[in-house]
């Protein structure tokens, strides 16, 4: 009895210590650090949760170094997108009453993470009328502004927050009265291998009988077959360029290397992979983690691609790389939300087909990829962007380098605007007004009105 | 005479690190530092309004200036420049800013917004020739804060000014007080 009584209450204290220490301790260093998220992170950053130093850099003590690390990932989309609120027009001091009731310094008085119940379209977290904070005489300064509340400022893509180079008004009026299907409605068409040809005609492609392939052991006769005839053996790029000794570890077994593609890739797609590790695709080896895994993401897949990971060799099969492959069939391999599915029965797969079959001129067929991997032209270079996210939300982003390749400004900024028709991949007709045009052609007129009352003034 | 160079420079070389860096402990007052950082804000801003926009825009019209400068391959208007310099200056965090303001601004977000900049505004607006100086307290901070004149210096200003659609007035003239600048230095 008397030994029952020594093991009381300090006891029992220090054995629950010890378990919990134990369980959060092996959960911090050795499992997946569930027990430590605070929240349900947002779709954006899901992927990198398990990795608290790509956000929280030093310490919870200053929001400086986070608002840098939301700059180290986000910043250079930003500027790309021409940010109409950065951080620097708001650091002059006559601006300190209105940064006290918002903070548009820091990128976390937006966009809160782990806050699930009050994060709502693109992980803001502010209530949808926060643009009154800095706006509130709009109704004044615009008579046609009077009648819309400010929670509807961003509704059917009037305007965003950050990305407005397709929603101001000047670009609005340059764009009036276009057809819905412009009749150049054509895409760039990627030019790697032909800019590569012609730097480099005296080197004849690569034969069979040229392979490397002695130094990768596991190669068999049917790769080396592919790999002749496709284009990385055209633009010289043998067996032991990407099976080099650092890269190679034996496909025997299942002892393969993820990173084997896109650390062998990025030597001669360093722009490729570089825009591939800002995207959803490859954010996680951004911040030095392994390859994203498809049985974790949170849009719909396919069960039979639960088990892929996400490298450049998952679309681009290296031995026979094929973009019109890797352009739809690669991404509805594993996408199977409302939208990826009705694509096969859409307008744009059909221009595809005629594309592919050559019925069509290329860069007149619309693939997965023509929309989320626009191609986009630097000097002479057309370049496939593999960052998805940069056109992605607010899906006005995509008007300028997609949508207005084919189409007007005023049909598709309506697309845009009906989840539904974006839901049926397209597939119905619509309306091709919206709100935004009705209100600069009332402008225009007011302008003009203006100009003539000046003008008789002056005579 | 090579060698009597190079040893001349070697000799100027010990000479300069043997020398201690003379320490200045001389001040200036943010009144005479605020006038001087405003005097190249104003010519700068004065040369390219008249010697870039002017000329290439309203005199040769080779190319325009325009609000939206990158979409319309077109120059940056001058208050975007000036803007631009400003957002530079506040990113070094020196403790100075600067900003346009007016009683007529094209964007409302422009018009005085503190009460000294308020005050500032009546005081060049009714003095054109005299500047306005006082300290104000924003964000728990102390500022000694100028207001100096934005003149009309060039045909291109009035125009662009009196031609926009949301400029709430349309009768400037060449001279005319159209703003003014507020330039902050930080106090400790």
């Amino acid at each position: 009895m008397k030994e029952g009584k020594g093991f009381g209450f300090l006891h029992y204290g220090i054995l629950v210590s010890v378990v919990l220490g134990t369980i959060f301790g092996y959960n911090l260093f050795y499992g997946d650090r569930q027990l430590f998220l605070p929240g349900k992170t947002t779709h954006g950053h899901h992927q990198v949760e398990m990795q608290c130093s790509a956000c929280h850099v030093e310490s919870f003590e200053s929001s400086e170094p986070m608002q840098q690390a939301c700059m180290n990932c986000h910043g250079e989309s930003l500027d790309k997108a021409r940010d109409t609120h950065p951080k620097k027009k708001f650091t002059d001091p006559r601006n300190a009453d209105l940064l006290a009731n918002l903070d548009a310094t820091k990128c976390a008085t937006c966009h809160v993470e782990h806050s699930p119940e009050i994060t709502g379209e693109f992980g803001v977290t502010m209530p949808e009328d926060f643009c009154f904070y800095c706006h509130q005489e709009i109704g004044q300064e615009r008579e046609s502004h009077q009648d819309y509340s400010f929670d509807s400022c961003s509704d059917a893509g009037c305007h965003n927050y950050h990305d407005n180079r397709a929603l101001y008004e000047k670009f609005l009026a340059k764009h009036l009265d276009e057809p819905n299907l412009l009749d150049n409605a054509e895409l760039r068409i990627p030019n790697a291998v032909d800019l590569w040809l012609k730097k480099n005609r005296d080197k004849p492609a690569l034969q069979q009988q040229d392979s490397s392939s002695d130094a990768v052991p596991g190669a068999t006769q049917g790769i080396v077959e592919d790999w002749a005839q496709s284009v990385h053996a055209t633009a010289q790029v043998n067996c032991a360029n990407c099976h080099d000794s650092n890269n190679w570890v034996t496909r025997e077994g299942t002892n393969v290397n993820h990173n084997i593609s896109i650390d062998s890739c990025v030597s001669c797609h360093e722009r490729q992979v570089r825009s591939f590790r800002q995207g959803l695709h490859g954010m996680r080896l951004a911040v030095g983690m392994p390859p994203m895994r498809v049985k974790d993401a949170r849009l719909p897949m396919l069960e039979d691609a639960q088990h892929r990971s996400l490298t450049c060799a998952t679309c681009h099969d290296p031995h026979k790389p094929d973009l019109r492959q890797a352009a739809t069939e690669a991404c509805l391999g594993c996408h199977s939300d409302e939208h990826s599915l009705n694509y096969r029965n859409s307008a744009h797969a059909r221009s595809w087909e005629l594309e592919i079959s050559g019925e069509a001129a290329a860069g007149t067929g619309v693939s997965c990829a023509s929309c989320h991997m626009p191609r986009t032209k630097k000097g002479k270079a057309v370049f496939v962007e593999h960052n998805q996210s940069l056109t992605l939300e607010p899906n006005s982003k995509m008007l300028r380098p997609v949508c207005l390749n084919c189409h007007g400004l005023e049909f598709a900024s309506a697309a845009l605007a009906d989840r539904d028709l974006i839901n049926s991949n397209f597939s119905y007709s619509i309306s091709s007004s919206h709100p935004s045009f009705a209100l600069v052609r009332k402008r225009l007129l007011e302008k003009k009105a203006r100009k003539q009352k000046r003008q008789q003034e002056k005579n | 005479m090579k060698k009597l160079s190079h040893k001349l420079a070697t000799l100027a070389t010990f000479a300069a690190a043997s020398i201690p860096v003379v320490q200045v402990h001389a001040e200036i007052s943010p009144q005479r530092m605020a006038d001087a950082i405003f005097a190249v804000i104003e010519s700068d801003r004065a040369v390219y309004t008249k010697k870039v926009v002017n000329r290439l825009q309203n005199e040769e019209e080779v190319i325009t200036a325009d609000e939206h400068w990158q979409d319309e391959q077109a120059l940056p208007l001058p208050a975007q420049m000036l803007r631009m310099g400003a957002e530079g200056v506040a990113e070094k965090d020196l403790g100075v800013t600067y900003a346009l303001m007016s009683t007529w601004p094209i964007n409302k977000q422009n018009e005085a917004v503190t009460e000294v900049e308020k005050k500032g505004m009546d005081f060049i607006m009714a003095n054109p020739s005299k500047r306005f100086y006082s300290e104000e307290t924003l964000g728990g901070q102390k500022y000694f804060t100028a207001v100096y004149q934005d003149i009309a210096v060039s045909e291109a200003c009035v125009t662009c000014h009196n031609d926009h659609q949301d400029s709430p007035k349309d009768d400037f003239k060449l001279g005319d007080v159209m703003g003014g600048v507020v330039l902050r230095i930080k106090l400790d």
